[in-house]
């Protein structure tokens, strides 16, 4: 369930800032190129880094769990 | 890599992001792990790095340098109906490539050249909104125009090693290739942009169709 919330997040932030960068080449405009590094690009690696570390967490928290008792047959 | 290629690129990207993000129970299952992973981080790094090449790309060409107000005026230098202009002649003339003319010749040609031409970009984009603008006369280079600019083209074409004005004194040559006599600024092809020659200048817009 907490993995769903990341990835929700991260696939928001992932698409906002590819959306920018859709804006962004529209014109062909110095101030375009700008809003492309300035926004485009962090909004965009902020999505991918945050899922990247959910999947990191994730994994840790499956690994620290503890492991299941085998059932005496 | 055209502009409606990056454009579909970019579209499909962001709807496979919004897809992945609102489509419930998506990681449940492992072809939904592996499409959240491309969804999220693959298409995304290729769609980013494509919209970055296609931004340096357009950021190379005559109309981009000359969408500031600023520029106009050696936008319109570009028509003088006079070759000895310099830039004029080459412009007129293909010289250099029409739709990359300004950066054709105002880009260093060493190592990282293109990367010191972007630095002064964004140095004339904080001019430009948060800065007091010169007027258009007044702008001057950052440093003295380089031969090598000239010899990129230049060097070793038969006008250029023949032409009389080379060949003035025995060591002539090798001063120019050097870069001890300057192209532009020893006297002899010192007629550049000129904007303040613009205002009753004849200007020429391409052969009438």
């Amino acid at each position: 369930m907490m993995m769903e919330k990341h990835l929700r997040r991260a696939g928001i932030l992932v698409s906002l800032g590819l959306f920018i960068q859709f804006l962004t080449l529209l014109p062909l405009h110095p101030l375009a190129f700008i809003g492309f590094t300035a926004f485009a690009i962090p909004v965009t690696a902020a999505g991918i880094i945050y899922f990247l570390l959910s999947l990191v967490r994730h994994e840790e928290t499956v690994i620290g769990q503890p492991v299941p008792k085998e059932r005496p047959d | 890599m055209s502009l409606s290629i990056v454009l579909t690129l970019t579209g499909l990207a962001v709807a496979l992001a919004l897809f992945t993000a609102l489509r419930r129970g998506i990681s449940r299952s492992r072809e939904g792990k592996i499409l959240a992973f491309a969804a999220l981080v693959m298409l995304p790094a290729v769609t980013i790095w494509a919209g970055f090449e296609e931004h340096v790309d357009r950021a190379t060409t005559t109309s981009f340098c000359l969408s500031c107000h600023v520029m106009e005026n050696y936008g319109k230098s570009l028509h003088y109906d006079d070759p000895s202009y310099l830039p004029a002649r080459h412009f007129q003339n293909h010289l250099v490539p029409p739709d990359h003319a300004c950066y054709t010749c105002h880009t260093d040609y060493a190592m990282f050249g293109g990367v010191k031409a972007k630095l002064h970009g964004l140095r004339h984009i904080y001019v430009q909104y948060l800065g007091t603008l010169p007027k258009p006369a007044d702008i001057k280079l950052y440093s003295p125009f380089p031969n090598t600019t000239c010899l990129h083209c230049h060097l070793g074409a038969r006008k250029f090693e023949e032409v009389r004005g080379h060949h003035r004194t025995p060591d002539e040559l090798s001063a120019i290739k050097s870069g001890r006599t300057s192209c532009l600024s020893s006297g002899c092809h010192d007629i550049v942009h000129e904007v303040g020659d613009l205002p009753g200048s004849k200007l020429w817009y391409g052969a009438k169709q």
